[in-house]
């Protein structure tokens, strides 16, 4: 016989914090729709050309293949090559970025640069750097890599902040010097940790290289845009496969070599 | 005298080490190749860019914040709607997909393809897709959105499920309990501090890919940056951008308290 349902009334303090947050999120939800007086669509005759539009891009054009197999490998280098970059520079910097192996106030300061450049979207880089470079992979590269470079460091930084402060005192009580504490302690100790930040971040850069075309840096989301402008579904719709295997790929390949393990790396972008 | 037996050069540490460097290297001139790489060009960009931006960016033109205002308030209202909307489905089609609480085998199979499709295939792509048939506006980039957010959270969902202890859950049918009674007083207080997690995680990508959809015609602040770019106002786009990137670290440190707070 199963127990009568109840629901306790006594206001204990959590209960009383999880209903104000959960009322607060409702509230900015509506408020929300409300903002952005959401103009309908015109009714059931979008949603049919909608579904025969998707219908078209299933049905998909492989006699670009050649364009598209340029494009692709394109965006490919332009991730690899950032990355590589990127996670050269930031391997150097983030020595001096953790507080427990720097001085205090130098750490802070490149912290505090570097965040500054990673609230800026990837994609306003590649923008920025379209706007002085001119279009092309180029500028993609570069705008990645600004990104990249800076939230390596404090992915890099942070995985060298929680170093066993044992290893480095033991190390550093033999009297080595600074870089051989470092290269003796913290970087064993540390070194998945940056070979998963490293993965994390690669992924990412696959799936932005994708999307950095759309704005002018070249590659498989040019590809994209010329097809999807003129309505070309077929052409899109394979290009659109290229793109999911693109990702898809390389999160397979990561599963299997298991480099991204780590459950902390929870923070994105 | 003894002849020492060769080591083979595979086995050698030193060789992989090295092995590695040069496939580094090559892949890096590959790359290069393909991305029309200019190493020269590339010393000179980053200080470049850097003048570039004291010049023309600073100062920001802060005469155009009250044309900013309803943009920015429509990129904050998009994530939320799309996280909020997300998160109901991705709740319902999470328990359908984990392992502990699916009811076929075959289901799981096909919502995990699903959710990977829909969540490799970014936002932006997500835009160009949907644009054709809704045209262009806030209501193309909630959806796009909504769809991204909803691959992604039916996965995160399903990995929180999966990781919880079974053992309480064991408890619990041993005690009797059906199957709601399982899922209501079992696995949903032990899941419910990662979903929150995640949503909050969401939300911040949400944020950030809603402020940049507008390039595409999403609607929200990115297509004020993207126009200002092309007419060469940069002091406007100095704006945009400082308005973005206050609002993200403000988002940030906001989630940094709530999950202090919660969990």
């Amino acid at each position: 016989m199963t127990a009568p349902k109840t629901i306790s009334l006594v206001f204990t303090g959590r209960k009383i914090l999880r209903l104000a947050v959960l009322i607060c999120v409702i509230i900015a939800f509506i408020l929300s729709l409300l903002q952005l007086r959401l103009e309908f669509f015109g009714g059931w005759e979008t949603i049919s050309k909608a579904l025969s539009f998707m219908r078209r891009m299933m049905t998909m054009n492989f006699g670009i293949w050649q364009d598209v197999l340029i494009a692709a490998l394109e965006s490919m280098s332009v991730a690899v090559l950032a990355t590589i970059i990127s996670t050269l520079c930031a391997f150097f910097l983030s020595f001096f970025a953790a507080v427990n192996v720097s001085h205090r106030g130098v750490a802070w300061f490149i912290k505090a640069f570097c965040s500054a450049i990673r609230a800026v979207p990837t994609l306003i880089w590649a923008l920025i750097f379209v706007a002085f470079l001119g279009f092309g992979p180029f500028a993609g590269v570069l705008g990645l890599f600004f990104h990249s470079f800076a939230y390596l460091v404090k992915a890099y930084s942070q995985a060298i902040e929680e170093v066993n402060p044992a290893s480095i005192e033991a190390v550093r009580a033999t009297g080595a010097s600074w870089i051989q504490i470092m290269a003796k302690a913290v970087v064993p100790s540390a070194r998945t940790a940056f070979i998963s930040w490293t993965a994390l971040r690669f992924e990412f850069n696959i799936g932005q290289s994708a999307i950095l075309g759309l704005v002018g840096a070249g590659g498989i989301g040019h590809e994209l845009s010329v097809h999807m402008r003129i309505f070309d579904f077929e052409s899109g719709g394979f290009v659109i496969l290229v793109i999911f295997f693109m990702s898809f790929g390389v999160e397979m390949l990561f599963n299997k070599l298991k480099l991204n393990q780590d459950k902390r790396l929870l923070k994105h972008d | 005298m003894r002849i020492k037996k060769a080591i083979p050069l595979t086995n050698s540490k030193r060789f992989y080490g090295w092995a590695a460097v040069a496939l580094v290297i090559a892949t890096t001139l590959v790359t290069g190749h393909f991305s029309s790489f200019n190493l020269p060009d590339a010393f000179a960009a980053v200080p470049g860019v850097i003048v570039f931006l004291a010049n023309d960016f600073f100062p920001p033109n802060i005469g155009e914040l009250p044309n900013i205002l309803t943009p920015l308030l429509d990129t904050l209202a998009m994530a939320v709607v799309s996280t909020v909307i997300a998160s109901c489905l991705s709740l319902v089609l999470a328990f359908l997909c984990a392992a502990p609480t699916t009811p076929h085998a075959a289901v799981r199979v096909v919502l995990r393809a699903f959710a990977s499709a829909l969540r490799n295939i970014p936002s932006l792509a997500w835009v160009m897709i949907l644009v054709p048939a809704f045209g262009i506006g806030k209501f193309v980039g909630v959806l796009a959105l909504i769809i991204g957010s909803l691959g992604s959270l039916t996965r995160f969902f399903t990995e929180t499920i999966e990781e919880i202890d079974r053992g309480k859950i064991e408890a619990i049918r041993a005690a009797g309990g059906s199957y709601w009674q399982v899922l209501r007083n079992g696995v949903m207080p032990l899941c419910l501090p990662g979903f929150i997690a995640w949503m909050l995680y969401n939300f911040e990508l949400d944020v950030r890919a809603s402020s940049i959809i507008g390039m595409v015609g999403g609607g929200g602040i990115g297509f004020f940056i993207h126009s200002s770019l092309k007419l060469f106002k940069y002091a406007n786009v100095a704006t945009g951008i400082l308005v973005v990137v206050l609002v993200v670290l403000i988002i940030e440190w906001t989630s940094k308290k709530i999950r202090e707070a919660l969990l």
